[in-house]
């Protein structure tokens, strides 16, 4: 266990370093779950400006 | 990935249960018709039969899974690898909890793991959704007596995020993202999640010996309850959901339940297949998924991996709620993330069972106000009744009477009521002859106490029916429940409290039976059961929220504490002793913290 003193106050900053996660990405892409609205709801979707029906993050998905 | 299919006994078990649910639902639409059409067939008697068919077949449907459950064993458990390669991650997501509490149960998950030295790795993530920042300053300064205590650094971890986006499956996400690569299986726990080291590591070695099995749902029992909802809770959940939880493994195969904690999964496998989206449009029915936990399971079986309950793993344990509106709360949390699955029945490529999955947490919100429908239309059929007309024929000297069906409204209200009653008394029938009472106090104890909750449950059921029925209508009118924090521990209510969170309540049914009584006084005594706990709400919350002194509804974990139990209460006391002595700050050290910086 390393030393470390509470004096300086900044516990904050010692449970940062101590309690640090591990640096070890993995990728999380965004699944898609609602279907494109198509047809005549489609049209009335994108008329009254609303984004198509796939979710917004799906779009932007992967690594 | 996927291997062979064995889809033969759940096609089976789904086919019954469904053929049971429906045949039940078709003889009280019918029955109920017939009653309505003794006097003439009018509308309200078609809205009325068509309600008692969904909801006989939503209680025909738990039924049949109890009995399935019943008349089933647990499956066999494969036999899990010798030697764990693999690396394990326990989560820990917190928000706004007591990090004494929380942090104890870390320490001895630890120790029951260590103690057991299976020479793999299990480190834990302690991952800080937390808001309030004292709070945060107490969840950072117990962080470090726990790596004092468990001599953690390097294995026990702590983070906290700046935006708790995407709320805890944003939280898991946010892991995977910085540090999934480093493990091959995470436990995904609650704060209030305990298990013993032993079930952890036989999950991880079930996991290792299946490589198509994407998470590893354990059957949490609840435990430390004290009030007498709490505890009545406890043991329904320690007495029955095991039973129903069986049946609903035969039926489900491949495409388990995840339900949010004490689940095995594989990193990769969750990582590959369960970025969750946000949906488009606001909350209640945009935004971030609430209820992630269906649909991660749907996700992960959709990608073709297995998802499965073990129902025999023992030593998985969470707390519960300790007063009604406590409950209400939670549930009004699950109603928006249950309605909200909505969305996502028609997602493309979901199982079909997934797909049923969602529709079935959606029923379990809906089926309520089928109820409260089918009470208002025979309140309005009452009012609305024509007089009978004896001599329908002109000039025919001799009345007609109608056809008395009084028998058969009796009999499907005895159906319904044996629907609601009849699993659980088998349970206990079943639990006596077993020797399965033995850990719940014997079999006439468990006798005793499968009949004081059936009747304390049949108390509570219509203030839990007005709550629900509140939160759909409020989800369905665009309000969104947000984030509240769990309240735990002590929830006892005094009648001040419990009047402010259900005076509604009381004046619903006040004002009901008085309308009721007014227009339709051949209802009132039917209502009674329904209208008194209504009218009497605060007094029955504050009296369920009271400890419970009674010697019924033990449970195992109270009778034979599992270990893990045991040395939760130890660490928490020593480390709360400690606390007691040190200077009353939330910036202070917890003492046994300070000793480790100067060490």
């Amino acid at each position: 266990m390393q030393r470390f003193d509470f004096a300086t106050g900044d516990v904050q900053a010692l449970v940062e370093r101590l309690g640090r996660l591990p640096d070890a990405p993995m990728a999380m892409p965004k699944q898609r779950l609602e279907r494109p609205v198509a047809g005549l709801a489609g049209l009335v979707a994108r008329l009254i400006g609303r984004p198509r029906g796939v979710a917004g993050d799906a779009r932007r998905s992967g690594p | 990935m996927a291997g062979g299919r064995r889809v033969g006994p759940e096609r089976r078990a789904r086919l019954l249960v469904f053929a049971v649910s429906s045949a039940a639902a078709a003889t009280g639409f019918l029955l109920f018709l017939q009653f309505g059409a003794a006097d003439g067939l009018d509308e309200l008697d078609v809205i009325r039969s068509f309600l008692i068919l969904l909801s006989t077949f939503w209680l025909a449907w738990g039924a049949a899974q109890g009995l399935l459950g019943l008349t089933t064993r647990p499956a066999v458990p494969q036999n899990g690898v010798a030697t764990i390669r693999g690396r394990t991650v326990i989560l820990v997501p917190v928000y706004n909890e007591d990090p004494v509490t929380t942090f104890a149960r870390i320490a001895a998950m630890d120790q029951s793991v260590r103690a057991l030295d299976t020479g793999a790795v299990f480190d834990f993530a302690i991952l800080s959704d937390t808001r309030n920042d004292t709070i945060a300053a107490r969840e950072r300064l117990w962080f470090l007596r726990l790596l004092r205590d468990r001599q953690g650094e390097g294995r026990i971890f702590y983070r906290r995020r700046d935006r708790n986006t995407g709320r805890k499956a944003g939280n898991i996400e946010d892991f995977i993202q910085r540090s999934g690569s480093a493990y091959d299986y995470a436990l995904i726990l609650d704060a209030d999640s305990l298990m013993e080291g032993a079930t952890i590591i036989e999950m991880v070695r079930r996991m290792e010996a299946d490589p198509d099995l994407g998470l590893l749902q354990s059957l949490p029992r609840v435990i430390n309850a004290r009030s007498r909802f709490g505890r009545t809770m406890q043991f329904s959940a320690s007495f029955y959901s095991p039973v129903f939880a069986r049946g609903l493994a035969m039926m489900q195969g491949r495409t388990g339940p995840f339900w949010g904690h004490n689940a095995l999964v594989r990193v990769r496998a969750f990582a590959a297949s369960c970025g969750l989206p946000e949906l488009q449009g606001r909350p209640p029915f945009g935004g971030h998924i609430l209820s992630h936990d269906y649909v991660e399971a749907a996700l992960l079986a959709r990608a073709g991996w297995t998802v499965r309950l073990d129902d025999d793993l023992d030593g998985s344990f969470e707390e519960g709620p300790e007063n009604i509106v406590d409950h209400a709360k939670r549930d009004r949390r699950w109603c928006q993330g249950n309605l909200q699955h909505a969305r996502l029945v028609a997602a493309p490529g979901l199982k079909g069972w997934s797909r049923w999955v969602f529709v079935q947490g959606i029923l379990a919100y809906i089926a309520p106000l089928f109820w409260v429908g089918f009470i208002l239309a025979s309140i309005a059929a009452q009012i609305f009744a024509l007089p009978p007309d004896y001599f329908p024929e002109a000039n025919w000297p001799f009345p007609a009477f109608p056809a008395d069906e009084t028998a058969k409204a009796i009999g499907l209200a005895v159906g319904i009521f044996g629907l609601l009653l009849l699993p659980k008394l088998l349970i206990a029938v079943d639990a006596a002859a077993s020797g399965r009472a033995r850990s719940f106090g014997g079999p006439v104890l468990t006798v005793m106490s499968t009949l004081t909750e059936l009747l304390l449950s049949s108390v509570v059921a219509p203030i839990l029916l007005m709550y629900q029925t509140r939160s759909v209508f409020q989800v369905l009118t665009g309000r969104d429940g947000g984030w509240p924090t769990n309240n735990r521990g002590d929830g006892s209510l005094n009648l001040t409290e419990a009047w402010a969170a259900s005076g509604w309540i009381t004046m619903t049914g006040a004002l009901g039976l008085a309308v009721i009584y007014a227009l339709a006084p051949g209802l009132v005594l039917w209502l009674l059961p329904v209208a008194l706990p209504m009218i009497l709400a605060p007094f029955v919350i504050s009296w369920f929220s009271q400890d419970s002194r009674s010697g019924l509804m033990v449970v195992p974990s109270e009778l034979n504490p599992a270990p893990i139990i045991g040395s939760h209460l130890e660490i928490m006391r020593a480390w709360l002793d400690d606390e007691a002595q040190a200077p009353a700050s939330a910036n202070a050290a917890p003492a046994g913290a300070v000793p480790l910086a100067h060490a």
